[in-house]
């Protein structure tokens, strides 16, 4: 029985390979045309900045309300799947190109945030994600709170919002590429 | 036996402070405290849901140190208070007999400087090395943003030592992209024998930042606690603000309360669903499928809330924009189309042998611990314990519309698997009712702030959520959101030994706890 049921969903069941808009409907691929842009864009500048290698992003939470952590991951789903643009997360700062630091960095965190940097081969660009990441956000100046990713290592980019959707992060992204493409 | 027989019975000890339909606030002296908590807690069953300390120097000369017990029986809570004297800031410890107080009563020795004596482990719990000796922030006269020295204080972690027993630190910068969190693992060969956990790297200071702003100024604050619980802690903290008022919400924005809490239930459900399935075992099919269909309901939470995390709508007095009933049938629609399909990935993973063996007899809880522990939410209700604050202390419109609540025997990470399918095929039920009953009117009632105290519960996807709010002239003098996290982070001391190492980040995923919301 079993043996039919596999033959019947290898020849009659739906195809994994089919068309993206045969899945979704067409307002939400719409929606989407933005990301894909910027992703198709991100691509290219990749292939040329790194010799045809991906871009290696290490994430790294320096204080964030777990939010910011939701759409990184929200990144890898099937809706928005950043390794087909070349970018992929690691587990280790020494393979990353690239920190993505979310949160207002808390007096806790600060040495980790910088070993973590410091483990990271240069260069290595830094994109704060998220209005805590950038000035501290609404925890700003409080006695636990050290501040924005700046007050402890060099940023390169900022990405506003609370939390920035997958989106804005990855028009983010491209923005720290072309500028560092520039230099 | 009613809530009044027992404290008739410490007559003599307890003095009535005042009562109010959902709350008992009394009064014992210091020395009274353990035994009348200990009798609440292990004779009558009672399970002590909050622990906080206020500082009324410039009132009294005193500290306050409060306990909360659940009374589910009655629908109420019973608030015990103690007052200790600033000039000798000690009082006899709860840990000594209560588990459930351990790392209530660490917190208000590094929060305040009040001491418990014959606490079995006065470690710091919050303040990290870098925090100066002598230092407690939530004292009235430590200001918000004072900028502190850096010192290098030693934050001791336990060992065991033997012939090859071997430690292995994790943390707090993680492989995957989660919190930061620092474990201490001692094991023998694959075995845990003890495990331990350094929290509170998060730690931005929230308490002390909600002091002194009104209420509207405060939600921000309170809806950014833990990002994935968004929607439960703005309700939690919007109850006590309207017990406080005495302002009755429309039973509309009620009813609609209820279904953005359900929602965000459903959205991390199913995040853990595909979690525990596809990240804890590798059976990376199911991670694949169940963060896609969670996206569904995070892009649902976009049309309807204008962000991805269901917030923004919950504010004190109702609802701030009306949900329209087409609206209304669209949340029904992608939600149950949404469950369909996840249905079907679980279906496929509870077929799996490889997949059932990772996740039966892994990180067994046993009830008595759960209940020593004080434990909540799914995590409790896995192991037997029948708490839920939708049931015991109904808010929203959970009186009305009343769930039972789902409780598993097997105590693994298959119960709280399971148990979470169930939740969900619940939630479903009851937003469809509550989609269909729903009356036309008002969603917004006037908040005339009045000085009090009040204690607003729900019960979030991960447990019970207690925010006891204090109101003086207008502004908030101390607000203490308790997410669940925090009474179920201890719980790993208890699953985690006996287990293999790479047990563990599945046992960590299936209670999925907020560092964010513990750290605070």
């Amino acid at each position: 029985m079993k043996t039919f049921k596999l033959l019947d969903t290898l020849f009659f069941g739906k195809k994994v390979t089919e068309k993206k808009d045969s899945f979704f409907s067409p307002t939400e691929v719409e929606r989407d045309v933005e990301f894909e842009k910027a992703g198709r864009e991100i691509k290219k500048i990749i292939g040329k900045l790194y010799s045809g290698r991906s871009l290696r992003i290490r994430a790294v939470d320096a204080g964030s309300t777990n939010a910011e952590e939701i759409e990184l991951t929200a990144l890898t789903n099937a809706y928005y799947d950043i390794d087909r643009f070349g970018l992929s997360f690691v587990a280790s700062p020494r393979h990353a190109d690239m920190l993505f630091v979310t949160g207002p960095v808390t007096r806790n965190l600060e040495k980790a945030l910088l070993a973590t940097y410091e483990a990271a081969p240069h260069p290595c660009i830094v994109v704060a994600v998220g209005d805590g990441a950038i000035d501290g956000g609404i925890w700003q100046d409080s006695y636990a709170v050290v501040g924005g990713v700046d007050k402890v290592i060099p940023v390169h980019i900022r990405i506003p919002g609370s939390p920035p959707t997958p989106t804005e992060i990855m028009r983010g992204v491209l923005a720290a590429l072309r500028k560092h493409k520039e230099k | 036996m009613t809530i009044q027989e027992i404290i008739a019975e410490f007559k003599e000890k307890i003095t009535i402070v005042s009562e109010k339909s959902d709350l008992i606030e009394a009064k014992v002296s210091r020395d009274d405290l353990a035994e009348v908590a200990t009798a609440l807690f292990h004779d009558h069953k009672l399970p002590l849901s909050l622990m906080f300390a206020t500082d009324n120097r410039t009132e009294d000369g005193s500290f306050g140190v409060h306990t909360v017990f659940s009374v589910p029986a009655e629908k109420k809570w019973l608030k015990i208070s103690v007052e200790v004297p600033a000039s000798d800031p000690q009082y006899p410890a709860l840990t000594r007999t209560i588990m459930a107080a351990h790392w209530y009563e660490r917190y208000l020795r590094d929060m305040f400087g009040i001491t418990p004596v014959g606490h079995p482990d006065l470690r710091r719990l919050v303040q990290h090395e870098n925090m100066p000796e002598g230092i407690h922030p939530l004292c009235k006269d430590f200001l918000w943003n004072t900028k502190l020295e850096k010192a290098n204080v030693p934050y001791p972690m336990h060992h065991v030592t033997g012939d090859g027993i071997f430690e292995i630190p994790v943390g707090p910068i993680h492989a995957g992209i989660i919190e930061p969190g620092h474990f201490r693992f001692n094991v023998a060969g694959e075995r845990i024998l003890t495990l331990e956990g350094k929290l509170f790297f998060t730690h931005k200071g929230v308490e002390k930042l909600l002091e002194g702003k009104n209420i509207m100024e405060a939600l921000p604050f309170i809806e950014r606690i833990s990002g994935d619980a968004a929607a439960s802690h703005a309700l939690a903290y919007c109850e006590a603000v309207e017990k406080i008022a005495g302002c009755a919400v429309p039973r509309r924005a009620q009813m609609l309360r209820a279904i953005l809490t359900e929602c965000e239930r459903i959205t991390m459900h199913i995040h853990d669903l595909a979690n525990i399935g596809g990240m804890g075992t590798g059976y990376s099919f199911i991670a694949a499928n169940g963060f896609r269909i969670k996206e569904r309901m995070m892009r649902l939470s976009q049309e309807i809330c204008g962000n991805r995390f269901w917030r923004g709508l919950i504010v004190p007095g109702g609802i701030k924009k009306d949900i329209t009933d087409e609206d209304l049938k669209k949340i029904l629609n992608v939600s149950q189309a949404a469950w369909k399909e996840m249905e079907k990935i679980t279906i496929i993973a509870l077929d799996s042998e490889g997949f059932l063996d990772r996740l039966q007899y892994t990180g067994e809880l046993p009830k008595e611990a759960a209940e020593a522990f004080g434990a909540v939410g799914p995590a409790a209700r896995a192991s037997k314990v029948s708490r839920d604050v939708r049931r015991d202390h109904p808010y929203a419109s959970y009186a009305e519309f009343p769930i039972k609540v789902i409780t598993k025997k097997s105590l693994d990470v298959f119960a709280r698997y399971r148990m979470r399918i169930k939740e969900i095929e619940q939630s479903l039920v009851l937003m469809q009712t509550l989609v269909e009953k729903m009356p036309a009117g008002d969603i917004m009632e006037k908040v005339a702030v009045r000085d009090g105290f009040a204690l607003g519960a729900v019960e979030s996807w991960r447990g019970e959520i207690i925010c006891a709010l204090q109101i003086k002239n207008g502004v908030i003098e101390r607000c203490v959101p308790r997410d669940p996290s925090f009474c179920n982070w201890a719980l790993f001391g208890i699953m985690g030994p006996g287990n293999i190492v790479p047990d563990f980040p599945l046992i960590n995923k299936s209670l999925n706890l907020s560092y964010s919301g513990t750290d605070l």
